[in-house]
């Protein structure tokens, strides 16, 4: 992996197609174009071999590891048994002595504290409350920015799922969820936002699930979104991960 | 799956699951095979832990035989003699170049399965993926299990995460950039 190639989504659908060979016809046409035009073409399918390869190959030595681990392991099991409450006694206190001094504050994953210090309740929008068919959606604002998290959703849950199609239903309900720490459910709604078409919350979108990643120590992806954002937190933010 | 119910399997059927990484099947072939490859080793100057070691790299012999197509079944147990066989011949070897070669643990380190014809470049390679693999999220984890090992679709890695066919595309690619970008630096 000496060159650092850019390999596209496309490219990746094709070129595992053809590592398959299961290409259509169309795909066969797109490979024959990609082969053509692009000098590290085959750079870019050792590539793609090698993880694909490589990840399986690691998974299965991984899985009949376990297999070994759940059938066959239980004589050493045995002979750990034996020093197992000493350990287990020294563990527990400082298990103790830990959950001691987080509950103090003395002790902050690092992540979190980043978390903390780079998020800010999105302010939500203007309401007109104008009486529309958009007048749900408006009520449920007003307790949004009353910081009544659980009302808005009240408001917004039936309107999602009649209609999961609109932006800006989806990020403002993905951003209650933050504030009452529904972090898997926000995330997921804003994972749909962040793959789907540009919006105008697209990148608020992309801000907020980088710092869902932080928090839950995911840097890598953290770090691929920020990077794509113009916003100075974000650059700020990269540079602190570095 | 039931206890023993390869036994009932064919020897196409058995590869088939073998081939789509069915656990049940691995496992099930697993455990019938160890015990006899163990009893080999710890009658030969062996023990436990080295026993283990050489059966893993026979059963991962084989089941890159299986995938490539390379393996064809002669009888009904064709494949739990080939495993058996492997193991046989690489404790074999071992004792053979025991005398010469420091002893290397064919665990972790030994990632290859025992080609021999991998460069280490390929084995360093490997290792740095193990490395990356380990330090990705939880659920770019679970998905290129699902998608490379499992071989699970896009349409039933969307239903199993709750996502529409094309963000489960989207996060499968996202994913194995951030693989590849970890293995580069």
């Amino acid at each position: 992996m000496a060159k650092d190639l850019n390999i596209a989504p496309k490219e990746y659908e094709v070129i595992e197609g053809f590592l398959e060979d299961c290409l259509s016809k169309k795909e066969e046409i797109e490979f024959k174009n990609f082969e053509a035009s692009d000098p590290d073409w085959n750079l870019k399918i050792e590539e793609v071999k090698f993880l694909k390869q490589g990840l399986e190959n690691y998974l299965f030595k991984e899985e009949i590891e376990k297999i070994h681990q759940e059938n066959f392991n239980r004589r050493s099991n045995k002979l750990k048994i034996n020093s197992f409450w000493p350990l287990a006694i020294a563990a527990s206190i400082l298990f103790l002595l830990i959950a001691g001094a987080s509950f103090l504050g003395l002790f902050q994953n690092k992540n979190e504290r980043l978390f903390e210090a780079y998020y800010e309740t999105d302010p939500g929008l203007i309401t007109a409350m104008s009486g529309t068919d958009s007048y749900e959606f408006d009520r449920g604002m007003v307790d949004f920015k009353s910081e009544n998290y659980t009302g808005s959703l009240q408001f917004w849950e039936p309107l999602l799922e009649a209609d999961s199609s609109q932006d800006t239903l989806v990020y403002f309900v993905a951003m209650a969820k933050l504030e009452l720490e529904k972090y898997e459910q926000s995330e997921g709604l804003l994972t749909n936002l962040v793959n789907g078409r540009d919006t105008e919350f697209s990148e608020e979108a992309k801000w907020y699930l980088a710092l869902l990643y932080l928090k839950k120590g995911e840097i890598e992806m953290a770090k691929s979104l920020l990077k794509e954002l113009q916003k100075p937190d974000a650059k700020t933010l990269l540079e602190e991960l570095k | 799956m039931p206890k023993d119910s390869i036994r009932t399997l064919s020897q196409e059927e058995l590869i088939k699951k073998i081939c789509e990484n069915r656990s049940e099947a691995l496992t099930e072939m697993y455990k019938e095979g160890f015990p006899k490859v163990r009893t080999y080793i710890l009658k030969n100057n062996g023990d436990e832990d080295q026993a283990k070691d050489i059966y893993q790299e026979a059963f991962i012999v084989a089941w890159q035989q299986v995938k490539s197509g390379g393996f064809k079944p002669e009888n009904a147990s064709s494949l739990q003699g080939f495993i058996y066989q492997v193991a046989k011949n690489k404790w074999l070897d071992w004792l053979r170049s025991s005398k010469y070669k420091k002893v290397v643990a064919l665990g972790d380190q030994n990632f290859s399965f025992s080609h021999e014809e991998e460069t280490d470049d390929y084995e360093e390679k490997l290792n740095r993926l193990k490395t990356a693999f380990k330090d990705l999220g939880d659920n770019c984890k679970e998905l290129l299990k699902s998608f490379y090992f499992e071989k699970a679709s896009i349409g039933e890695l969307a239903e199993k995460f709750g996502w529409t066919p094309q963000t489960a595309k989207n996060n499968k690619y996202r994913c194995m950039e951030t693989l590849r970008k970890i293995i580069q630096k």
